[in-house]
């Protein structure tokens, strides 16, 4: 293929929020590219619009009348100038009208074609595909009725434990596993209600839940000449209701041969839909090592810095690249893993309540920055956690020699990281990261399950902690960037007066 | 200035008292006394060094009256202690509420209604996830506190049960069992 016209970008607008835009927004950064920022209200001060060049409001605080609304997005597009929309992942990353939209109004779409988002995103139609192009799926079905009756007799078909996925769906959004009959009808109610909710389409689809496998995930890469390569895999198959907690590359179940069956599989399915860009296929990796299709993510994926830690690629740089219309500047010979990574997500959750969200003001918000360590977040210390999106705060990325390396260095970096006024899983991803089966490599996506059925309890304070307690209140310590508390302000004397405002002396012992 | 503060099932009393040589203070961890030395860095953390000639940091975050500490390894919430009086949950009373701060998307009882145990009786979503609000036990929905589509705050009253022979007679919240 010859002829693919260069399109130099000068001005990239982020169609997202917290720490995907910021690593968007960065990366256009360093490569001398403008950037514009879209905010809710609810972000006016938010990190990311204050990373970017340039930042346009863009509606109230719900996402479905902000970071939804295409309109309003292509308009700032159109006010400032910008010649290139980067979608982030999640919101309109995977939204074909929207790309194509991006596409008619004269502007670079950094993605994948429109025809390779709809011929993916929906599911049923992606499994057939893939059976067409020879890549193994999981039993299930696929052409099923949608009322609630065909789908009842369709999983008679299948059998028991069976998941309810929404044909749309993404991100543990409109899915439910099933162990009985009994559980059928409210799980396909619940899931449909999810879907229509989440994505307006509540078509749902039917497959087999195996049995400890391993989720494993190949990076692939498209450009504009036809070529298609893979960056390996991650295992993802720490997962809490199908939302990824812990991931790494390269997956300990993986070696060098089946790495090589299943890259192949993965680009051929890549191939199948003349994918550019950055994409992701899924698969599920069985006990006995046989592996089937999920489906294919047309995006960036959240985890993709794992891949970046071991391959020593920019993934995002590589999509600007392509989207000019470079081709790939390796082949799949140049590509070699090196060393060992592993990721975590902060969610503002509460391990002790069965993870229900969590609000509050990040009071102190420090990471590691330990050798060997990528933070990428989305707040800064004094932010607010709301409930309108996604409850993932921050990424921790730890690389090391070999995996044992890399778990020293992420359980280090997870007990120093400070997180304070928000409730979020930082223990419990240190209950994991430390967890003799998580060390030995035993990995399924029934870990958490298996090992955590009640999650984790809240942390009870040690010693040192009761001594710093206790010292704090002494000082008068600990009243940081936010405003002072009721029980200071109270504390005595006139409340009115100036000083009560200031908060209590600091650094003067 | 002192507080009692719970670590895990035990009520602490902890002071600490500056002695006359400055940065100096002893701690007081329920009857256990220590003594250490104390800087403070210049982000407002401190650096403790204890009798032993161990030095840890910790930093400190006053959030309404507990303080969120991450000393020597880890990230805390010390709370008040919860006090004598056994704390019986929500669940054991007529309430049940919000489980977290979200948006009610649906009212699957009515007033009037019997509901078994583990039936869903309102539906909240947060972030974008559903979140079930199951009956704990066998009752009667004595009243709806609810509305689909409201913003609801952790530990709102969404729904109030009675005991199923007892349909006319609303339990309030507060009527709890005595508690040992």
């Amino acid at each position: 293929m010859t002829g693919v016209p260069v399109r130099p970008i000068a001005k990239v607008l982020v169609a997202n929020r917290g720490e995907i835009a910021i690593r968007v927004i960065e990366a256009c950064a360093a490569r001398g590219i403008a950037t514009v920022a879209v905010y809710s209200e609810a972000d006016a001060t938010a990190a990311h619009v204050r990373a970017a060049d340039e930042a346009v409001l863009i509606g109230p605080a719900a996402a479905n009348e902000s970071y939804l609304v295409t309109a309003r997005v292509l308009d700032a597009a159109r006010r400032t100038g910008a010649d290139a929309i980067h979608p982030g992942y999640g919101f309109l990353s995977e939204n074909a009208e929207f790309a194509e939209a991006v596409s008619a109004a004269g502007m670079t779409w950094i993605g994948p074609d429109a025809f390779a988002i709809r011929a993916m995103g929906t599911k049923i139609a992606a499994r057939e595909r893939m059976m067409a192009a020879g890549v193994p799926v999981v039993p299930g079905t696929h052409a099923a009725g949608q009322d609630l009756d065909a789908l009842a007799a369709a999983a008679a078909e299948v059998g028991f434990p069976l998941l309810v996925k929404a044909s749309a769906g993404g991100g543990g959004k409109g899915m439910r596993a099933v162990h009985g009959e009994a559980e059928l009808r409210p799980a396909l109610e619940a899931a449909r209600r999810e879907a229509l909710g989440a994505f307006g389409d509540g078509a749902l689809y039917l497959e087999r839940l195996l049995l400890k496998p391993r989720h494993i995930e190949v990076q692939v890469f498209g450009d504009r000449h036809g070529n298609v390569v893979h960056f390996g895999e991650r295992e993802c198959s720490i997962q809490r209701r199908h939302q990824k907690v812990v991931e790494e590359a390269p997956s300990p179940g993986v070696d060098a041969a089946l790495r090589a069956r299943m890259g192949a599989a993965a680009v051929a399915a890549a191939k199948a839909v003349d994918y550019v860009g950055a994409g992701t296929v899924e698969f599920m990796l069985d006990a006995s090592g046989e592996f089937f299709f999920l489906e294919m993510n047309t995006r960036l994926q959240v985890e993709h810095p794992v891949t970046e830690a071991v391959y020593g690629v920019d993934l995002v740089g590589l999509q600007l690249a392509v989207a000019m219309g470079a081709p790939l500047p390796m082949t799949q010979a140049d590509i070699a893993p090196r060393g060992h990574a592993i990721e975590v997500r902060l969610y503002a959750e509460d391990p002790a309540k069965g993870f229900l969200p969590a609000t509050g003001t990040l009071l102190r918000y420090r990471p590691s920055r330990a050798p060997g360590i990528r933070h990428d977040g989305g707040y800064i210390e004094g932010d607010a956690v709301a409930v309108h999106y996604d409850p993932m705060l921050a990424k921790l990325i730890a690389w090391g020699e070999d995996r044992q390396h890399a778990i020293g260095r992420l359980v280090r970096a997870l007990d120093d990281w400070e997180v304070h006024g928000v409730i979020t899983n930082l223990p419990f991803l240190l209950a994991v990261a430390r967890h003799p089966e998580y060390r030995a490599g035993n990995l399924h996506t029934g870990f958490i399950p298996e090992h955590f059925p009640d999650g984790l309890p809240e942390p009870i304070p040690g010693e040192d902690a009761l001594i710093a307690a206790a010292l704090a209140d002494a000082m008068g310590l600990g009243a940081g960037a936010g405003a002072p508390t009721g029980a200071e302000r109270g504390a005595g004397g006139d409340p009115s007066a100036p000083w009560h405002l200031l908060g209590p002396w600091r650094g003067c012992a | 200035m002192s507080r009692t503060v719970q670590v895990g099932d035990e009520a602490v009393a902890l002071a600490a008292r500056a002695s006359a040589r400055p940065g100096e203070y002893t701690v007081s961890l329920g009857e256990r006394h220590l003594h250490v030395t104390v800087r403070v860095a210049g982000d407002g953390s401190l650096l403790v060094t204890r009798d032993d000639g161990r030095t840890f940091a910790a930093s400190v975050s006053r959030d309404g009256t507990a303080l969120w500490i991450t000393a020597g390894g880890g990230t805390a919430r010390v709370r008040e202690a919860v006090g004598g009086r056994g704390g019986g949950s929500s669940a054991d009373g007529g309430g049940l509420e919000a489980p977290m701060p979200g948006k009610v998307l649906r009212i699957t009882c009515a007033p009037g209604e019997a509901v078994t145990k583990g039936q869903t009786l309102v539906i909240v979503e947060a972030m974008k996830m559903e979140h079930a609000v199951k009956a704990p036990r066998d009752g009667v929905v004595a009243e709806v506190r609810c509305k689909e589509g409201v913003l609801v705050g952790t530990g709102e009253p969404l729904i109030v049960l009675t005991e199923p022979d007892l349909p006319d007679h609303p339990s309030p919240v507060v009527a709890k069992e005595p508690t040992p």
